[in-house]
């Protein structure tokens, strides 16, 4: 059942309505964190519809019947309702709703929010320089037997200082939920909470910074690493370089993702791009996505490598795709990195 | 380093110097954390201009470009200033690599003095500190030295390579007095330099702020000039002309032995001898 019916102005409806009108769809779906989050912040909820006529209505789920029941009530008897479903697969017909079929929206729904004007691109800028003052305060106090919760503080500590906000939202999580952390750390002594020599340290910056938020993720290792470690980072890194040289405005999204797979062949490792709003709890972008970059997407990129004996390195970068590439915003180093 | 004044050049303004491997290292330096691009230009020529001849960078800074541009402005020599940059810990391996990337920021052919920024993972560091004496062999840095370390590393690096660092950067100031740590340096020959001397501070203790007053001065200088008589490197930052030209006058305060040993006490460690 709906839980609400309100019809919402702002830029961000218009902007997607153009975008449904373009694709000929007379209504979108939208039921990932990310995209719910985009039109309504943080309003909890199953699925938010949209129409091209106006109504913005949330509902407990994206079930058929309740589906068909709420467009019917929107005056939407005929036409494509798009999902964020990111299948490849063509129109299915909605149950029950004769005249109304469903069809994949990824891609719509991705380009919107990868899209921003040039005053969020500033607070995308600004939150990534927090990400950098971030990955100093963990880098530049890295030691075997630090505890995490210190390493922690110090990130909290200094993005404070920075002028961030106390909070982070995972764009890697499943709930968009928003916490009280700045940093996600893998590769400690679950026992202790202490870093080891052996373990690689992987970490996930986050912070926030008026409306956006920061991104970037590196992985160090407090020894020499031996051969399979350097090995996966080696890959990590080069498959990374890859996805980043290929993402080029005009062509497709996926050419990045094309570029990593060729370069990393058959290790164990994977990425994904992101949209930046609402992070990686909207879609990723689909391996068969035909969106084209451009000028003016942020996008996060975030790669690991599994090593064979346990760990990974994991890396992970905020870019905004310019008239000539790709620009990577955190700068944090896309390698393994050794202390020692 | 041997802990005796030597002269600037005439032109090099009214800091006193330490020789460092022969080199007059000012002991009151600009530092450029955290202003970037034109502001750090700027900023560094005007600091230039009235009288500064130690200029502080780092690659993590990412202004050395910046920075580059204004040396490469001013009207000022560049034997006559004394460019410090530092290394990142994250460089372990890449060292060669992230001097050449300075050396080309800076628009220089050399660097007077290199340091770690921090131990990296918290280690000595011993493999970059001879990729360091490696670069100062070759001239493309006059001096190397180290930020942030206990002396326990820099032991340990002494120890591996039989080179101590010529300078060690750390936070100092009243509120970080440590004389026994002051005192280790000294005793290898490792030159004190003070990063944000105000920071661990109370600049309105009465103590700091009855020295200002009978001197005339502000807490601030009397901060700086307790450095400067414990032969204590310093390195400031302000953005301001006015603030610039008050922190290079601070060497000119002298401060009493009496005054001196009452901002000593000041620090936890000090209280606890």
């Amino acid at each position: 059942m709906a839980k609400a019916t309100t019809r919402k102005a702002g830029a961000r409806l218009d902007r997607l309505r153009a975008r449904l009108d373009a694709a000929g769809l007379t209504a979108l779906l939208l039921t990932s964190p990310g995209g719910r989050g985009y039109i309504l912040g943080a309003e909890p909820g199953s699925a938010v519809l949209l129409t091209t006529e106006g109504t913005v209505a949330v509902t407990s789920g994206p079930y058929p019947g309740e589906l068909g029941a709420l467009l019917r009530a929107a005056g939407v008897t005929r036409g494509s309702v798009g999902t964020e479903t990111g299948s490849r697969e063509p129109a299915l017909p909605l149950p029950g709703s004769p005249g109304l079929s469903l069809v994949d929206a990824g891609d719509l729904v991705f380009a919107e929010l990868a899209s921003h004007d040039p005053a969020e691109l500033r607070a995308f800028a600004a939150a990534a320089e927090l990400t950098a003052v971030g990955y100093t305060a963990v880098m530049d106090h890295l030691h075997v037997g630090m505890d995490v919760r210190e390493l922690s503080g110090n990130v909290d500590r200094s993005v404070r200082r920075a002028g961030g906000l106390l909070g982070w939202y995972d764009p890697c999580g499943a709930t968009g939920a928003a916490g009280s952390d700045l940093v996600t750390v893998r590769g400690h002594d679950p026992a202790t909470a202490r870093l080891t020599a052996a373990d690689p340290v992987r970490y996930v910056l986050h912070p926030l910074c008026d409306g956006a938020v920061g991104y970037a993720a590196a992985t160090a290792v407090l020894s020499r690493p031996d051969g399979p470690l350097r090995t996966a980072g080696d890959t990590c890194a080069a498959a990374t370089a890859a996805l980043l040289a290929a993402l080029r405005p005009g062509d497709p999204l996926r050419d990045g993702l094309d570029a990593f797979a060729r370069v990393a062949g058959e290790a164990p490792a994977t990425c994904r791009i992101m949209a930046m709003h609402g992070g990686g709890a909207s879609l990723p972008l689909a391996c068969g996505s035909d969106l084209v970059a451009e000028p003016g997407m942020v996008l996060g990129v975030r790669t690991a490598a599994q090593v064979p004996e346990g760990g990974a390195v994991e890396l992970a970068e905020t870019v905004v795709v310019t008239g000539s590439g790709a620009r990577a915003q955190a700068r944090t180093p896309l390698r393994l990195v050794e202390l020692h | 380093m041997d802990g005796n004044a030597t002269p600037l050049p005439e032109a090099a303004g009214p800091a006193p110097t330490a020789d460092l491997n022969g080199r007059a290292m000012p002991l009151v330096g600009f530092g450029t954390h955290p202003m970037r691009g034109d502001q750090a230009t700027e900023a560094v020529l005007t600091a230039l201009s009235v009288g500064y001849r130690l200029v502080d960078t780092a690659t993590r800074y990412r202004n050395e470009a910046a920075v580059g541009a204004a040396l490469a402005a001013t009207e000022v020599p560049r034997a006559d200033v004394f460019v410090t940059t530092k290394m990142p810990p994250d460089q372990v391996g890449r060292e060669r690599l992230t001097l050449e990337r300075s050396l080309a920021a800076l628009g220089c052919g050399y660097v007077d003095l290199w340091l770690i920024h921090w131990p990296p993972g918290g280690y000595p560091g011993v493999a970059s500190w001879r990729e360091f004496l490696r670069a100062r062999e070759e001239g493309l840095v006059r001096a190397v030295g180290v930020s942030n370390y206990p002396v326990e590393l820099i032991d340990a690096l002494h120890a591996e390579t039989g080179v101590y660092p010529a300078v060690n950067q750390v936070q100092w100031g009243p509120g970080d007095y440590d004389p026994t740590f002051a005192e280790a340096m000294r005793r290898r020959g490792v030159l004190l330099s003070a990063h944000s001397p105000l920071r661990s501070t109370d600049l309105d203790h009465p103590v700091l702020m009855e020295i200002a007053r009978r001197n005339k001065r502000s807490v601030r200088d009397v901060v700086l000039a307790w450095n400067l008589h414990h032969r204590v490197a310093v390195t400031v930052k302000s953005a301001r002309r006015e603030r610039m030209e008050q922190n290079l006058a601070a060497a000119g305060l002298a401060l009493t032995a009496t005054d001196v040993e009452a901002v000593d006490g000041l620090s936890a460690a000090a209280g606890a001898r």
